[in-house]
């Protein structure tokens, strides 16, 4: 058999004899195998922190490269809490996230109940159709409603960009209820009925205590995604204040970047503190 | 049965219905108007034309096509082609980088557990859930002329003259986008590995396989589901950046998104961006064929 030839020509090759080298060898195998991994998880680590961390002590450096040194300083926060455009620009781009996650919410947690829960015509079609905010490239969704709003007089704004990303957030909500749905054990609810519960109650007392971790990793997600989006807030957007659009402005038309490195600094400590109280709480990979 | 029942029966119907209608109503509306009329329109409007007074005049005509791929020195020579080409390539190579970093990791993730697993996966989401726009800014001070990588060189000594590799261009888009999309592969990999019975690798093990074997005739296969679907979500997002050659390429090449949004920001050609946006659409759709295809969507969650 080739397999046992191969084994025997790596035994020989490292000086075990025979059947009785292959245990050595295959752990030898292992070992390199397990540190190689071991090797390249630890440099990818060091690349996807790498930048982070640079932008963390750049936010501390008097000059805007590193080298030459030229000293420790708070200043980039001042210039950051005294610059009115950019924290006013978060505070709306977080207005509208939190705005867009919400209406999410409402039409997502139903939507997801009928897909799981419902047999009806088209019911596969549309949990498929759910994914395609998910899949569609930000720039199509801009454009295409940027040119249906012009043309049914809509004017782009708020009210636009809310829109837009509570479509772009349904599937992060629909997709995780109805996961969740799906490995729900329903003689909960029948237990429920059984012991005198009404339809309302068993919904209220048993059904979303069980399903809301997965609602609330949902909304985050959709919030998250809302505050980070560029370009579907630059075309639907308007005139209306946004941090990406404010933060695409300093680097592009260089309008300045002092405050930019501890406002990227102040989202990543954000970030990894939300996430590592998250990570301790609860498996939250179920929900990505 | 009695005509009373079946009356009651429809009413029971009609109500179940009302509910049906009442729970997916809102969510289907939001994604037939806000997701497939729009792009319909946008289809239509590629075969449109526009009056001097920025009016759609509904004409058909293919001459936003022609327009794209018809330069002033033959077809196929026009900027959008290459815009387009260009953009295909960055995707592919930024695709093939996340596969190759993501599976070790993804693997090692299936190993570990507890406290190890926690960390390992806290330091892979935390650049991941740092917003889309930091991370891309976040390669800027690497790059250019005068960026950290070329100036530690020439500090070193072990170049004369900054490297043309390390400055805004096609590396620090490749580079910035592997950067931004890993994790995604890393989850979508990870889910797949995960569920692959650990007793079958025992058993090709036992069997005589090599760790080489198992992994091309056990483990690939076995993922490759998740393989699938990691491709599509960082090949096409990939394809569609603008931000990224913005930031990191500084004029040096145009992809595909800024070619749309420079003709219909600065020129307001609607039918030409939408008839250019149709080279995105139809990857869009290629992907969620593949998608609908190899994805149970209970497994999306």
């Amino acid at each position: 058999m080739a397999d046992s030839e191969g084994h025997g020509r790596l035994s020989r090759l490292v000086g075990e004899p025979g059947l009785a080298g292959t245990v050595p060898v295959d752990r030898v195998v292992s070992a390199i195998a397990s540190y190689g991994m071991w090797a390249l998880t630890i440099g990818i680590i060091v690349f996807l922190w790498l930048p982070l961390s640079l932008i963390v002590v750049l936010s501390f450096m008097e000059s805007s490269v590193l080298f030459p040194f030229e000293g420790v300083t708070l200043a980039n926060y001042v210039s950051l809490f005294t610059n009115a455009s950019l924290l006013g620009a978060a505070r709306q781009s977080a207005i509208v996230a939190t705005t867009s996650a919400a209406v999410a919410t409402l039409i997502g947690v139903p939507l997801g109940f009928a897909i799981a829960r419902r047999t009806f015509r088209g019911r596969s079609v549309l949990r498929g159709l759910v994914i395609l905010p998910l899949l569609m490239p930000g720039i199509i969704m801009g454009i295409s409603l940027l040119i249906l709003f012009r043309v049914i007089g809509f004017s782009p704004g708020f009210f636009g960009t809310v829109l837009a990303h509570s479509v772009y957030g349904l599937p992060f909500i629909v997709l995780p209820v109805t996961a969740r749905l799906a490995v729900f054990d329903r003689k909960l609810e029948e237990g429920a009925r059984d012991l005198g519960a009404d339809r309302s109650g068993v919904l209220k007392d048993v059904t979303l205590p069980i399903i809301s971790p997965a609602i609330a990793a949902g909304f985050v997600f959709a919030w998250l995604r809302s505050f980070e989006d560029f370009i579907r807030v630059f075309f639907v957007g308007g005139t209306m204040d946004a941090l990406t659009k404010e933060m695409y402005g300093m680097v592009v038309y260089s309008q300045g970047t002092e405050a930019m490195d501890p406002m990227a600094t102040l989202i990543v400590v954000v970030v990894a503190s939300a996430l590592a109280v998250a990570i301790n709480l609860r498996d939250i990979l179920e929900y990505v | 049965m009695s005509t009373v029942q079946k009356l009651g029966d429809a009413f029971e119907r009609r109500g179940e219905r009302a509910k049906l209608a009442l729970m997916a109503g809102p969510g289907v509306s939001w994604l037939l108007a806000l997701i497939l009329a729009p792009t319909a329109f946008l289809v239509m409007v590629s075969f449109a034309e526009i009056n001097s007074s920025y009016d759609i005049v509904w004409s058909f005509s293919v001459s936003n096509y022609t327009e794209l791929f018809v330069g002033e020195s033959g077809p196929f020579t026009t900027p959008f082609i290459d815009s387009f080409l260009l953009s295909l390539g960055i995707a592919a190579a930024t695709t093939v980088a996340t596969v190759v970093l993501a599976y070790p990791v993804a693997y090692l993730l299936t190993l570990l557990s507890g406290r190890r697993f926690k960390i390992v996966l806290f330091a892979v989401l935390v650049p991941f859930f740092t917003i889309f726009i930091v991370r891309i800014y976040s390669w800027l001070a690497f790059f250019g002329q005068s960026g950290l990588i070329n100036s530690f060189l020439l500090s070193l000594g072990i170049v004369s003259e900054p490297v043309g590799l390390f400055e805004y261009g096609l590396a620090p888009v490749i580079i910035s986008l592997t950067h931004a999309f890993f994790p995604y592969m890393l989850l979508t990999l990870y889910s797949s590995l995960e569920g692959i019975d650990y007793g079958v690798i025992e058993a090709s093990r036992d069997l005589g396989a090599t760790r080489l074997e198992i992994a091309k005739d056990v483990v690939v296969p076995l993922s490759a589901q998740g393989l699938i679907t990691g491709c599509v979500f960082v090949f096409v997002p990939a394809l569609g950046t603008f931000i990224t050659p913005q930031f990191l390429a500084r004029g040096k090449f145009t992809m595909i998104a800024e070619v749309l949004t420079a003709r219909i920001n600065e020129l307001y050609a609607i039918n030409y961006g939408a008839a250019g946006s149709l080279f995105l659409i139809i990857p869009t759709l290629i992907a969620f064929a593949i998608v609908m295809r190899t994805t149970s969507l209970e497994a999306m969650g």
